[in-house]
């Protein structure tokens, strides 16, 4: 990887100015994890989990696009 | 966010206000104008990096024309480029090499791409690229008529290809689209003593929506009753109280005075802005004479089913000064159970290709279905398609996509939630009860849903466009992925017989594919 500071190592802050509208932007970070326990387990999903096609609990089928009434 | 007309041999490019362009014209890429959408470019004199992105928050304006720097430097551009934490497209080009386009993970707005006698086309819109459709694709074909789509590069047009999230398409005599590693997915989890998970989901909310510089005084909700737009729309409305308007399609059927009176008590509760635009379903029936995809126009097969209701209501909210447009889109997603987790699920998912009209060719591609797609993404498959579904229409009008719920904060927490979270959509009706809303708002007891709309549509303008297929034959049918006689069969059935949701319905996807394959082919 290419860091700003390995390209600017020996540069004026005119450039680093110059290339700043290129640079992305820090995001914050998304910590979800502190809300649960026990280990963290990470899979591949399946072509049936992620292109899930709920049906009748729940849809986004063109024809069927409604909210289940069951709770 | 783009159109595109690329020749790998001519890209000395230079900004002319509104597009790059190189000199006599050969090349030329158009970002789409969007207070939300901006571009920059720099070059090394050899190389040249073209970035159309998503404006991230806190973003000074930037300069479109291109920047002379270092090779180095170039580098570090194309490298934090593919960092950007919202949609964009990465355009690298250098004289007598490939052209080579990186998309980014958050798909807001389609890409797809063609080629022919060595330049490379690209558009959001499908119509751009006709000329280079080469006949029906038979595994993309075969997963929308059996309705089990996949996210692929494939488009239901030969010629055609779509660039998927985080992919890289490199072209130069040929165009090759590589996908990129999985995402991987946390595997739900039991939640620590005293979570507070409603919490959680209005942070991961807030996340989402400042995710890019909304304009509140510009931005519009979808809020159509159901449970994944009311939990953004009111999230949206407390956050930016008096400014965020609304919009819907009003349904017909049963659930139709439930919509009405819940949309009614939201709207009262809840401090949205002073415009509720509703544009009512009754009276204007899907596959009407007038409607694009019936004249014949160049309409996506991908495009809102509800394609002329959609381009109605886009268009009113443009009047109205809006140029975003919020949706709940992903919150099925976000929430789904799997097969494991539940028997109904299970039952629920469970796979009927028992489809009469199916032609051979169709039968016969089913098992090839799961063949060369992509890898999981951060986002669902069918969040991805959705969101590519919804995009034209909306930028026909100049109107921007934003889909919530398809952002990591709420991808993440939705992987991780215990099965009762998630089953029945519990997170999605307890946030909702936050904001003292009644037990009707909350556990709508009737279906609110397309579905009877369809139904009337389909008695209505189905049956005439169905029997023309049969009379004067289509593509489909020639292709092998209709059978004739099958679909002849049903259309009686449908004439003579009650209707039957869960089979008859699956003949909209007969219908606009017939009517695309015919605009198009």
């Amino acid at each position: 990887m290419t860091t700003m500071k390995t390209v600017m190592s020996e540069r004026s802050s005119a450039p680093v100015a110059r290339l700043a509208p290129f640079t992305a932007p820090d995001e914050p970070a998304v910590a979800v994890d502190d809300l649960f326990d026990g280990d963290l387990e990470l899979i591949v999903q399946g072509p049936e989990i992620r292109n899930d096609y709920k049906k009748i609990a729940g849809s986004s089928d063109a024809a069927k696009t409604y909210d289940t009434t069951a709770t | 966010m783009l159109k595109l007309r690329i020749d790998p041999n001519a890209v000395a490019w230079r900004w002319n206000g509104t597009a790059y362009v190189t000199p006599g014209g050969r090349s030329e890429l158009a970002p789409f104008t969007h207070p939300l959408v901006e571009q920059v470019a720099a070059t090394d004199g050899t190389r040249t990096a073209i970035i159309v992105r998503e404006r991230a928050p806190g973003g000074a304006t930037v300069s479109r024309d291109l920047v002379a720097v270092t090779a180095d430097e170039l580098d570090y551009i194309t490298d934090q480029a593919r960092r950007w934490p919202l949609d964009y497209v990465l355009i690298e080009t250098a004289p007598h090499r490939p052209v080579r386009l990186t998309a980014g993970a958050v798909r807001s707005t389609p890409l797809f791409l063609a080629h022919q006698d060595g330049i490379l086309h690209g558009s959001w819109d499908m119509a751009d690229l006709q000329p280079y459709a080469g006949g029906l694709h038979p595994k993309e074909v075969t997963r929308m008529l059996v309705y089990r789509p996949r996210y692929s590069t494939d488009t239901a047009f030969a010629g055609i290809r779509r660039l998927t999230e985080r992919a890289t398409a490199t072209f130069g005599g040929d165009l090759v689209i590589r996908y990129p590693e999985p995402v991987l997915h946390a595997a739900p989890r039991a939640l620590a003593v005293g979570a507070d998970v409603l919490a959680a989901f209005t942070a991961a909310i807030d996340m989402a929506l400042d995710a890019r510089p909304l304009d509140p005084d510009a931005t519009l909700c979808h809020l159509t009753g159901g449970l994944d737009s009311g939990s953004i729309g009111i999230r949206a409305a407390r956050r930016w109280p008096g400014r965020i308007n609304t919009a819907t399609l009003v349904i017909i059927g049963a659930g139709r005075n439930q919509q009405i009176r819940r949309r009614a008590e939201i709207r009262d509760k809840v401090p949205f802005g002073p415009h509720d635009l509703c544009l009512d379903t009754r009276d204007l029936p899907m596959f009407a004479p007038g409607c694009a995809r019936v004249r014949g126009e160049l309409v996506s097969p991908y495009d809102e089913p509800l394609h002329q209701h959609f381009v109605a209501l886009n268009r009113q909210i443009a009047g109205l000064g809006a140029h975003t447009v919020v949706t709940g889109l992903g919150g099925d997603e976000m929430v789904a159970v799997g097969s494991a987790e539940s028997a109904q699920a299970a039952r629920d998912k469970r796979e009927d290709f028992d489809l009469p009209w199916l032609g051979p060719r169709a039968r016969a591609g089913i098992e090839y279905g799961d063949d060369g797609i992509a890898p999981p993404a951060m986002a669902g498959g069918i969040t991805l398609l959705a969101a590519e579904c919804v995009a034209p229409p909306l930028l026909q009008t100049g109107l921007w996509p934003v889909h919530p719920f398809a952002h990591q904060a709420l991808v993440e927490l939705g992987d991780r939630l215990p099965f009762y979270w998630r089953e029945l959509k519990q997170l999605q009706r307890r946030h909702l009860a936050t904001f003292g809303l009644s037990e009707d708002a909350c556990n709508p007891k009737a279906r609110e849903s397309f579905a009877e709309l369809v139904e009337e549509s389909l008695m209505l303008h189905g049956i005439p466009l169905l029997r023309r297929i049969l009379d004067e034959g289509s593509p489909l049918i020639e292709d092998g992925f209709l059978d004739p006689d099958g679909l002849k069969g049903m259309v009686a059935a449908l004439e003579s017989e009650t209707y039957r949701e869960d089979t008859h319905s699956k003949l909209v996807e007969v219908i606009t594919l017939d009517a695309a394959a015919r605009a198009f082919l």
